[in-house]
C-alpha cells in the first residue's frame, strides 16, 4: 500500500492519493494534499468548498453532485474548476479526505 | 514437475469455465488453446508490464491450476482490450475468459469496481445520482442554455414518449460535467431530430462488462430496456461511453434481448452530418487533431468510420496514429483498470500511447470513450503533455454552423 509522509506521518493512500481511512482528515493533512492537486495555497474560498464536500460526505456518505455544490457554495461551475484544476471528483473530494468515487470518474 | 503437477492440477476447472462463460453458444473448449505464445506477441503489455503474460495464464487454465489461475495478478491487469485474440490462430476470446475468471469464482476486485456495479443495482446508475440531483441538473443546464442562446424556450427533452431518440448519458455528464449536457443540447437541437433523456434509465454504463457478474450486468441493462420501451422510442443512441455501448451490443444478444438499432455518439453524429441535418465548418477547428481507437467500440464492435467521416467534415487537419482501427494500442485504463486500485500499472502502460500520440504532433487528441479519456488525462498530468483532450461531440458543436 503506497503512503505519503506529512509533518512526520505516514498516511496510507491509494495509487490514486486518496487517503485510504476518512477519519483521520485534518485541515493539516488537506493542506498537504491540495499540494499533489496543484493548489499550492489553500485559500478561504478553497476551504469553503472543501468543508463543504466534507460535511456533505459525513452526512450522507457519498460526494455531493457538481449542481449542489455550486447552489450550495455559491461558486460558479468555472470558478470550481479555476479553484481546483484537477476537478472536483479527483481534486477537491481528495483534499477532503473522501475515499476514491465509484465509477469512472 | 509431473508428479507435483498431479498433485495440483483439477481435471474439472476447465469445464468448469466452459459450463460458466458467456457466450455459451460459442462455449470455449481450451483443448483448442495450442499455448503457441501468439496472444503474448499480440498483448501490447507484453514485456512493458511484469505480469501481462497471457499465455503463461492460458496454460495454466490449460494444466487445470486452479488456485494458481485464481490468484494470478493477470486477472485484473489484462484490460479485456482483445489485441490478443486478435492473433489467436484458435480464436480463444481472452476478454470473455478474463470476465469468466472475475465473476463467477467469488475473485475479490481492488478499488471500487465491484462496489460500482452494485452501486449501480442499487441506485439505477453507478454514481448514485438521485432524481433531485438529476431534475436540478437538468434545469441548471436550460437556465445557462437560456442566456447563452437568448432563447427562452430552451428545454431538456425528459420523458418524451414517443421520441425518435432515446439518449443515454454517462451520470458523470449530470454528476461532474453538466457542460457536456450543453453541448448535446446543441447539437441534437440543431439536428431537429426528436428525442429524449428517460429519468427511469439515463445510465448507459454498465461495469458488469468488466467485473464479469452476468446477473448484474442483466439487471442494470434490463433498467434500459424496460424505459426504452416505456417511452416506446425507435433508437437508442450512447453518449461517448466505449465500453457502455459495446456492454449494450454484446447484451443484447446475451443479457436482455434488445432488437431496436444501437448507435454510439459518432455514428449518430457522423449520420446527421451525412444527412445535412446540420451543417459544420471545418476552419472553425484548425488544429492538429489525432484519434484513439476505444478497444470496444472499434476492436470489439467494429464502429471504425463514422468518426473519421466526422473528423473529415468538423477538423483541417485530421492525422491518424498509428497503429490504428482494430490494430489499435490500448489507452491502457481498459477493463475497469480506472476503477481497479492500480494507477502505476496504468502509467506505465500509458506510455506506449504517449509515443504514439506525441508521434503525430496533434495539438488535440479525440477520445470517443470516458474511459479512455481519464486513463488520457491522468498520462497528461503524469507526463506532462500539452495535449488537449475532447471528445469528439466537443469538436462538432464547436464547428456547428448555426
Amino acid at each position: 500500500m503506497p503512503y505519503i509522509e506529512v509533518l512526520g506521518q505516514k498516511i496510507e493512500v491509494d495509487e490514486d492519493g486518496f487517503i485510504q481511512d476518512p477519519s483521520i482528515w485534518t485541515p493539516e493533512l488537506a493542506k498537504e494534499l491540495a499540494k499533489m492537486e496543484e493548489v499550492p495555497e489553500m485559500t478561504e474560498d478553497h476551504w469553503k468548498v472543501v468543508n463543504y464536500i466534507r460535511d456533505y460526505y459525513l452526512k450522507h456518505g457519498i460526494a455531493p453532485m457538481i449542481r449542489k455544490l455550486c447552489k450550495d457554495t455559491g461558486f460558479s461551475l468555472k470558478q470550481i474548476y479555476e479553484l481546483f484544476p484537477t476537478g472536483p471528483a479527483k481534486g477537491a473530494c481528495k483534499i477532503a479526505g473522501l475515499p476514491k468515487p465509484t465509477g469512472c470518474v | 514437475m509431473a508428479l507435483e503437477l498431479s498433485k495440483v492440477a483439477d481435471p474439472t476447472f476447465r469445464d468448469e469455465i466452459a459450463q460458466k462463460i458467456v457466450p455459451q453458444e460459442t462455449r470455449l473448449d481450451f483443448n483448442y488453446c495450442l499455448s503457441c505464445g501468439t496472444c503474448d506477441a499480440g498483448c501490447e503489455f507484453k514485456g512493458l508490464v511484469e505480469g501481462m503474460e497471457p499465455r503463461r495464464f492460458m496454460r495454466k487454465i490449460a494444466l487445470g491450476l486452479r488456485e494458481e489461475v485464481l490468484n494470478d495478478p493477470f486477472v485484473w491487469l489484462c484490460n479485456q482490450c482483445g489485441r490478443c485474440t486478435m492473433e489467436c490462430p484458435m480464436g480463444i476470446n481472452m476478454p470473455n475468459v478474463i470476465r469468466c475468471i472475475r465473476g463467477k469464482f467469488g475473485l475479490k476486485a481492488s478499488g471500487t469496481l465491484q462496489e460500482t456495479t452494485e452501486m449501480h443495482v442499487r441506485t439505477g446508475n453507478q454514481m448514485g445520482v438521485s432524481l433531485e440531483d438529476f431534475v436540478e441538473t437538468v434545469e441548471w443546464m436550460e437556465e445557462e442554455l437560456r442566456d447563452e442562446l437568448g432563447d427562452d424556450s430552451v428545454k431538456f427533452p425528459v420523458d418524451v414518449k414517443g421520441a425518435e431518440i432515446f439518449l443515454l448519458l454517462h451520470p458523470r455528464e449530470i454528476g461532474i460535467y453538466p457542460e457536456a449536457l450543453k453541448t448535446m443540447y446543441r447539437i441534437f437541437s440543431a439536428s431537429g431530430v426528436s428525442w429524449t433523456i428517460s429519468t427511469k434509465s439515463f445510465d448507459v454504463t454498465n461495469f458488469g462488462l468488466f467485473d464479469g457478474r452476468d446477473d448484474m450486468a442483466t439487471k442494470i441493462m434490463q433498467f434500459t430496456v424496460d424505459a426504452f420501451k416505456e417511452l416506446g422510442c425507435k433508437r437508442l443512441v450512447c453518449t461517448e461511453c466505449g465500453h457502455g455501448y459495446w456492454a449494450l451490443v454484446f447484451g443484447s444478444k446475451y443479457w436482455v434481448p434488445f432488437e431496436y438499432p444501437i448507435l454510439h455518439m459518432v455514428e449518430f453524429l457522423a449520420e446527421i452530418i451525412k444527412d445535412g441535418r446540420i451543417k459544420v465548418d471545418k476552419s472553425k477547428n484548425p488544429e492538429r487533431v489525432t484519434l484513439h481507437d476505444p478497444c470496444n467500440l472499434v476492436r470489439k464492435a467494429g464502429v471504425a468510420e463514422p468518426q473519421r467521416y466526422v473528423l473529415s467534415q468538423v477538423a483541417e487537419d485530421f492525422v491518424e496514429m498509428w497503429p490504428n482501427r482494430e490494430y489499435n494500442i490500448c489507452c491502457g485504463g481498459g477493463g475497469g483498470a480506472l476503477a481497479l486500485d492500480q494507477k502505476r500499472v496504468r502509467m506505465q502502460k500509458a506510455l506506449l500511447k504517449k509515443q504514439q500520440i506525441e508521434r503525430t504532433g496533434a495539438q488535440i487528441l479525440v477520445s470517443p470513450c470516458h474511459n479512455c479519456f481519464d486513463q488520457f488525462t491522468d498520462m497528461k498530468r503524469e507526463y506532462k503533455m500539452p495535449i488537449q483532450i475532447k471528445y469528439l461531440m466537443d469538436l462538432v458543436d464547436n464547428a456547428l454552423v448555426r
